[in-house]
């Protein structure tokens, strides 16, 4: 019986010395861990300090920013789980955990230091590059807002999971009220980041040029009209092709000028895509239907003509159809464009994918169809040439 | 009369040198622009998405394409009035039309790695990505509608157009099938953008929300209406505790629904959403001030209880903390999670700033009552010896 009690003994101690060498090796393990993302978080904000967000790099270091961000949460995730209970507190572990929380604000301050350059940046960027440092700002406030709270809600787990808190309990205290202040101030930093990234947005909604294609389809319908109800005589054919084509310059300088808009506003904003403006692009794209209709008719009727007309008339005619061809592609290109700049510069693509998608096809099948009665013009007009010899 | 024909003589070869002065600019300005569109072509074909320098290769490809565009302006601009077409300038049209076919059909294929980008992206690096591909798709198609305008300009002044047409055709052929096929390589890169592009509106989750909140008030009237005593600390701290882990649940429950549509979605943001989000952030404030309340309690009656009751009562008090914790950041992260990709951020911006303060407010509410609580609590673990 002695013998045994004295074995039971030797086997509790045993037990008690190995379950204390574990504790001790967790513990190594825990402020080791700690210790690790300390490095991390360091690293990340030396990357942020040294990062120019108008530099032409930005966005791939912005990218890896957000990279590195998300490495450190997981590893806070992965210790966070691994947490057991039976942890004692040590002030080494007490204070990793103090200087990752500061390292935490270092980072908030950091992301807040980016957003006061990406303002004075906007002075010169352009929407896009803007656009590209807000979401990016955005990002890194979610990815160090994360951040903080994990941070605090590991703390707090290794509290709950702690054996020695009557122990350890003041310099407890003093890491709590450190954790707090310091989520406190992080999350305020994070928040006047957020504001300076959204006092940056500049929005409109792409309705705001349903005029100007109304326009346009009105008056390019008009020209439709007038180019189908000029009957070709070979007597005034020169003149009546050169009125024609100055007419489809005025109106490609229109399209431009619509085209110059869009354009401008791209170097400034953002857009809202609407099912409406949609409808107006694809019917702007139509409206050239009108006059490749019309064009096609011209080919015919030079065709049937051109044997009364003299060298001198159809020489300039034909110069001018070429001069009206190669317009009305110019028109055609610069209304293609305007649906490509536009789908560039907008928010919401994906609450708009379906009706974009049919908008573009619709778009590129009328674009074609104008450049098939462009080549056929064209075609008509270097035979001509050839036949008369001109 | 002999002044009057040495004078003729005179202009004809200043109009011929002229003439053969700007045919040669106009040649040799060709030839530099395929030269700059060759180079443009093996830009693009080093390109590969994914990689961590992609958005990077994206923009300065799009830099190089203006600065093209911007070249072939020049050159269409300085087409001289008379041109005299040959068959070198000719070659260079094809040329140019044929590699900005192939520049198109690059993107196009570039736009389908990108749609690859997908499983092992984040989302913030293939929606830079897919923005840069979309400025890129824009440029090309204008760098190549601008090719072909200075080739109509180029025959619309061409004085020779009779000795060259065939040669004319078949350049105006080509050039017509090419931009056909470039819309075609350009319709398919945008549409591969626009496949990534899916939104989802907020309001999916204002159910859940509202849920959320109305079980937060639940818990938040039951905990105002309970005094503790040294006989039920216990008990119904442990009752609070599985409400408080229910509620925990819950919230990590939609956090993760959240943040794994934030992965493939972008947010249209509902407004009602955000008044959800900061109402919450007022019930969870409501939450750990009730929570204060107890931790003021427990340490008065600490003398007078149990130390078993005590120990399991500032247990399941440090638990409470750490959950309302939980719940208070993750509210917060929501809100930030959707306005990272959210669609209408602009229209937006002043609702999202507005909520972004009630729950800075609450959130600074709720840690100092967390915080009150944890320290009265620990200081009774330790005066205690628990």
């Amino acid at each position: 019986m002695k013998t045994f009690s004295s074995r039971s003994i030797f086997q509790s101690a045993l037990l008690f010395g190995a379950l204390m060498l574990q504790s001790v090796a967790a513990q190594a393990s825990l402020s080791t861990d700690l210790q690790a993302l300390n490095s991390q978080s360091v690293t990340l904000k030396s990357y942020l300090a040294s990062t120019d967000i108008a530099a032409n790099d930005a966005c791939a270091r912005l990218v890896e920013a957000d990279r590195l961000a998300r490495v450190i949460i997981d590893g806070i995730a992965a210790i966070d789980q691994g947490l057991t209970p039976g942890i004692l507190v040590d002030t080494t572990t007490l204070n990793e955990l103090d200087a990752l929380s500061g390292n935490n604000v270092s980072l908030a301050n950091e992301a807040l230091g980016l957003s006061t350059e990406l303002d004075t940046f906007s002075t010169t960027a352009d929407a896009f590059a803007i656009k590209d440092g807000l979401t990016a700002m955005l990002q890194l406030s979610d990815d160090i807002g994360t951040m903080a709270d994990r941070i605090g809600e590991m703390a707090d787990k290794i509290l709950v999971m702690s054996d020695n808190i009557g122990l350890m309990a003041d310099r407890i205290l003093v890491s709590q009220q450190l954790q707090s202040q310091n989520l406190q101030t992080s999350t305020n930093t994070l928040l006047t980041t957020q504001s300076n990234a959204l006092q940056l947005v500049a929005v409109a909604e792409d309705s705001s040029y349903n005029v100007s294609f109304d326009s346009l389809i009105a008056n390019g319908g008009l020209l439709a009209a007038r180019m189908s109800s000029v009957v070709l005589n070979p007597f005034t054919l020169n003149t009546q092709l050169a009125t024609v084509a100055t007419d489809v310059r005025t109106f490609l300088d229109q399209v431009k000028a619509v085209n110059g808009t869009i354009e401008v506003d791209g170097t400034n904003l953002t857009l809202i895509q609407t099912a409406d403006a949609l409808t107006k692009l694809t019917s702007t794209a139509a409206m050239l239907n009108g006059l490749s209709t019309a064009l096609n008719g011209y080919v015919v009727a030079l065709g049937g003509i051109q044997a009364m007309t003299t060298s001198t008339k159809l020489k300039p005619s034909l110069k001018s159809m070429l001069q009206i061809s190669a317009d009305i592609g110019g028109m055609a290109n610069r209304i293609l464009e305007m649906a490509d700049q536009i789908l560039a510069m907008a928010d919401n693509i994906g609450m708009q994918a379906d009706q974009i998608l049919v908008t573009q096809t619709a778009m590129n099948g009328s674009v074609a169809t104008t450049q098939f009665s462009i080549l056929n013009a064209q075609t008509a007009v270097i035979s001509l040439i050839v036949l008369r010899n001109l | 009369m002999l002044f009057a024909l040495f004078r003729s003589a005179a202009i004809s070869l200043a109009l011929l040198f002229m003439s053969s002065s700007a045919f040669a600019s106009l040649t040799t300005d060709l030839q530099g622009l395929v030269t700059q569109l060759a180079a443009i072509r093996t830009q693009i074909d080093a390109i590969q998405i994914p990689s961590t320098t992609a958005c990077v290769d994206l923009k300065s490809l799009d830099t190089s394409i203006k600065s093209f565009t911007l070249n072939v302006n020049q050159v269409t601009a300085a087409i001289p009035s008379t041109v005299t077409l040959t068959t070198t300038d000719l070659t260079s049209l094809d040329n140019l039309s044929t590699l900005a076919l192939a520049t198109a059909t690059d993107a196009s294929y570039l736009s389908g790695q990108l749609r690859n980008l997908d499983d092992v992206a984040t989302v913030f690096e293939y929606r830079t990505a897919m923005s840069a591909m979309l400025r890129l798709s824009d440029d090309i198609g204008t760098m190549a509608d601008r090719i072909l305008e200075m080739a109509d300009r180029i025959l619309v002044m061409s004085t020779n157009i009779g000795t060259m047409a065939d040669r004319i055709l078949l350049t105006q052929r080509l050039q017509n099938q090419n931009i056909a096929l470039i819309q075609s390589a350009m319709l398919t890169t945008q549409t591969n953008m626009v496949a990534l592009s899916a939104s989802l509106s907020t309001i999916g989750y204002n159910l859940s929300l509202g849920q959320l909140q109305s079980d937060t008030e639940a818990l938040s009237f039951q905990m105002g209406g309970i005094s503790l005593t040294s006989s039920n600390m216990a008990s119904q701290l442990y009752l609070f505790e599985t409400s408080a882990a229910l509620l925990v649940a819950s919230t990590n429950s939609l956090y993760a629904l959240l943040e794994q549509n934030s992965t493939n979605l972008s947010h249209y943001i509902n407004g009602d959403t955000l008044t959800l989000m900061g109402d919450l952030s007022v019930v969870n404030s409501a939450l750990a001030s009730a929570l204060d309340t107890y931790a003021q309690q427990i340490n008065t009656l600490a003398p007078l209880t149990n130390t078993v009751v005590l120990s399991d009562a500032t247990s399941s008090m440090l638990r409470l903390t750490a959950d309302i914790g939980v719940m208070s950041g993750r509210i917060m992260e929501m809100v930030d999670k959707i306005i990272v990709m959210a669609d209408n951020i602009g229209v937006m911006s002043d609702r999202i700033v507005e909520t972004e303060q009630i729950q800075q407010t609450n959130l600074v509410l709720t840690q100092n009552s967390l915080l009150s609580a944890q320290s009265v609590t620990i200081n009774v673990i330790k005066n205690m010896g628990l």
